[in-house]
């Protein structure tokens, strides 16, 4: 065998297990925030999803076959994200498990075959997983007080987003 | 010879597409809209390049890639891209069998791993019963479906100058990891590394001779060509369709609705169509290239047109890794698999084209139509390039998610 | 005056096509017999697995050969075609004898009786759509 040969073997041998090494560093060192954001980005991506399908379903334009097989690949996402994210941060793993949950009666609708309702139940969906406002002036919560001053701006960030979609 | 250029041409269009590339497209397009056209656009003009290359050396010297690579620089190298490449193409055709699976599950609504063992068997029949102008053309032909993609990007047009600006190489304007991961996934399952032995034992099958050049030189070029229109099609409704939305690729689920908003109730059929006849197609393409690979490395009697009989060892590759590969995709997501697979195609590409750069310069192999100095530069360039994706695949999967 | 022939170039990895001009194998080796007080003689071309995988690691060899031992003790001697037989080396190398004469399709043979044979459509000969 030629020298040439043989270098090429060694050369793409090291890179190989340097490749390896590599991966093995990165694994270990992958932040949580980056998992928690992959989540919730999935997440938001199947209540647009759902909500798309059923929309499509109201317009016969899919299935209702394929409608409740898209629901439940979108149940069993929404599981896995919240349940690999839950020890890190367990409050964004309870919204993707809310938003699992509020997938149940568009569920129903599908098993009824009634598509206007199961439309309807999906439509604020998105609005689980929108990021909730943080108010500029917002004093900094206390332990006791924290529950409600975060609620507040929420449900008027959210009324704010649900006039703005319509 | 009109006739056999056509076929050709119908078979590189109708056996471009796979799990793949659906899949990576339709990401590409969700996530960053035409941004990524550049990717496909070169995967394609590496992939014209080395199986016009590949078809040339086959027609001259009747020796395909495996033949002359263990030919040329003995076996001691030869052994490191075969066990690779077997390695990577059992996950490949997982990918294409969960694909199938897959397509199975969205037509019926039952689990797509019922399917899986049906779809193996099925895939294994075609093998042991078809010839190979029956596997390629017979399944090309259908595959010409997939153009419903195309046709798809003009029922809902896209704003064609931000198209023609995704075909200029940008910078990512977010999730750089993610851009980056998914343009070497995009370039990976164009320029997947069995392509090019199974290209060129398809011309050994089919005896190409010297006069076949131009014909080879048409369907690498046009047939590869229009392949790729089909995957910016994807692209583009990708982006239209899942993008403006904010959906993401994370389920095949979701890329049915890129053919649902221009097809309307047509669009799930069309959609199933095009993903299973796409799978079976590169299963079959894969299975066989597994089979090629082996016999071809070590000297035995090959044919995909011969009975089993007649070449028990080469029909024994596909027969052992089609359950192989049919139990890796029964415990892991079709998808997941498929991205993987995609990305690893770009670490395991060096290894096969580098020896193209030697081969393609041997008189010995190819007389007078060896490569000129425009085709060594453009190889070597290709090598530069998959050496370069290749190194950054694994870290990128892993910070892309 | 003969020339010399590059065994490593024009022999070793290459393909064997017989008399009836089928697959034999690849040269996987070549069978050098050392002589008292003079050079090595050529002896023969030798095509098996074990021989090939030695030259990458000599234990690999040994385990393909033990695996062979095992599922066919009678098949797992490699297959060697003198070297007088060499008509013609290069990209192929040409040998004048009928491989079916010789041991080079004992385990085609064997796949061929034990899986093949006992599959649905195994049993037929030719080109398919014959």
């Amino acid at each position: 065998m030629s020298e040439g040969a043989a270098l090429a073997i060694y050369c793409n041998v090291l890179r190989l297990m340097g490749l390896v090494v590599v991966a093995a560093l990165l694994v270990a060192c992958r932040p949580a925030s980056t998992q928690v954001e992959q989540a919730t980005d999935r997440a938001a991506s199947w209540a647009v999803t759902v909500k798309a399908v059923t929309e499509q379903w109201a317009q016969s334009r899919v299935s209702m076959r394929f409608t409740r097989t898209t629901l439940n690949a979108a149940i069993q996402n929404l599981y896995r994200d919240a349940e690999s994210i839950r020890s890190i941060d367990p409050g964004a793993a309870s919204r993707i498990t809310r938003l699992k949950n509020a997938i149940n009666p568009v569920m129903d609708a599908v098993a009824l075959n009634e598509p206007d309702r199961a439309r309807d139940a999906a439509a604020p969906l998105p609005l689980i997983m929108k990021p909730e406002p943080v108010e500029a002036n917002a004093r900094p919560a206390s332990a006791k007080g924290s529950g409600e001053a975060g609620s507040g701006p929420a449900e008027g960030g959210s009324d704010n987003n649900a006039s703005s979609a319509r | 010879m009109v006739l056999q250029l056509a076929l050709g041409i119908i078979t590189a269009i109708g056996g471009f597409l796979d799990a793949g590339a659906i899949a990576t497209s339709a990401l590409a397009g969700a996530l960053f809209g035409f941004q990524l056209i550049w990717a496909v656009l070169l995967g394609t003009f590496c992939v014209i390049l080395l199986t016009e290359m590949s078809g040339r050396l086959a027609a001259v010297s009747h020796h395909t890639v495996a033949d002359a690579v263990r030919e040329r620089l003995g076996f001691r190298y030869f052994a490191i891209p075969l066990v690779t490449e077997l390695l990577q193409d059992v996950l490949v055709l997982s990918a294409e069998i969960g694909g199938l699976s897959v397509a199975l599950h969205l037509a019926t609504g039952f689990d797509y791993r019922i399917f899986v063992p049906l779809v193996a068997l099925f895939l294994w029949a075609l093998l042991w019963f078809g010839s190979f102008s029956l596997i390629e053309n017979g399944v090309a032909f259908v595959g010409l479906i997939a153009l419903s993609f195309v046709v798809g990007s003009f029922i809902t047009p896209p704003p064609w100058n931000e198209v023609a600006r995704g075909a200029i190489p940008s910078l990512p304007l977010k999730d750089s990891g993610q851009y980056w991961l998914i343009a070497v996934s995009v370039v990976g399952s164009v320029l997947e590394p069995f392509l090019l032995n199974f290209y060129a034992s398809g011309a050994v099958e089919e005896k190409w001779t010297v006069k076949t050049l131009g014909m080879n030189r048409a369907i690498a070029g046009l047939g590869m060509s229009f392949g790729a229109i089909i995957s910016i099609g994807i692209v583009i409704l990708a982006a239209l369709t899942l993008g403006q939305r904010g959906i993401r690729v994370d389920s095949f689920e979701q890329v049915v609705l890129t053919l649902v908003a221009p097809f309307g109730e047509w669009g799930l059929s069309l959609f199933v169509a095009s993903l299973a006849i796409a799978c079976l197609g590169a299963a079959s393409d894969v299975s066989l290239n597994m089979s090629y690979a082996v016999s071809q490395g070590f000297g035995w009697n090959w044919s995909e047109n011969l009975k089993p009989h007649e070449d028990a060892r080469f029909a024994c590759v596909y027969t052992a890794a089609i359950p192989a590969a049919a139990l890796v995709v029964l415990f892991f997501d079709p998808l997941n698999v498929t991205m993987i697979a995609m990305a690893l195609n770009a670490v395991i590409a060096p290894l096969i084209v580098f020896p193209l750069l030697i081969l393609m310069n041997d008189t010995a192999y190819l007389r007078e139509h060896t490569n000129g100095p425009i085709g060594n530069v453009l190889v070597a360039v290709v090598i530069v390039l998959a050496c370069l994706f290749g190194l950054v695949a694994i870290p990128l999967e892993v910070l892309g998610g | 005056m003969v020339e010399p022939l590059p065994l490593v170039r024009d022999v070793l990895d290459k393909q064997i096509y017989d008399v009836n001009h089928d697959k034999v194998g690849k040269v996987d080796g070549i069978v050098l017999i050392p002589r008292q007080g003079r050079p090595l003689r050529v002896a023969a071309l030798q095509s098996d697995m074990p021989t090939a995988w030695r030259r990458v690691w000599q234990r690999l060899g040994d385990w393909v050969e033990r695996l062979q031992q095992k599922l066919a003790p009678d098949l797992a001697s490699p297959t060697r075609i003198a070297f007088e037989h060499v008509v013609r080396s290069g990209i192929d190398v040409d040998v004048d004898i009928d491989a079916k004469r010789t041991n080079a399709y004992g385990w085609e043979t064997w796949l061929r009786r034990r899986f093949v044979e006992k599959m649905p459509g195994g049993k037929g000969s030719g080109e398919k759509g014959e």
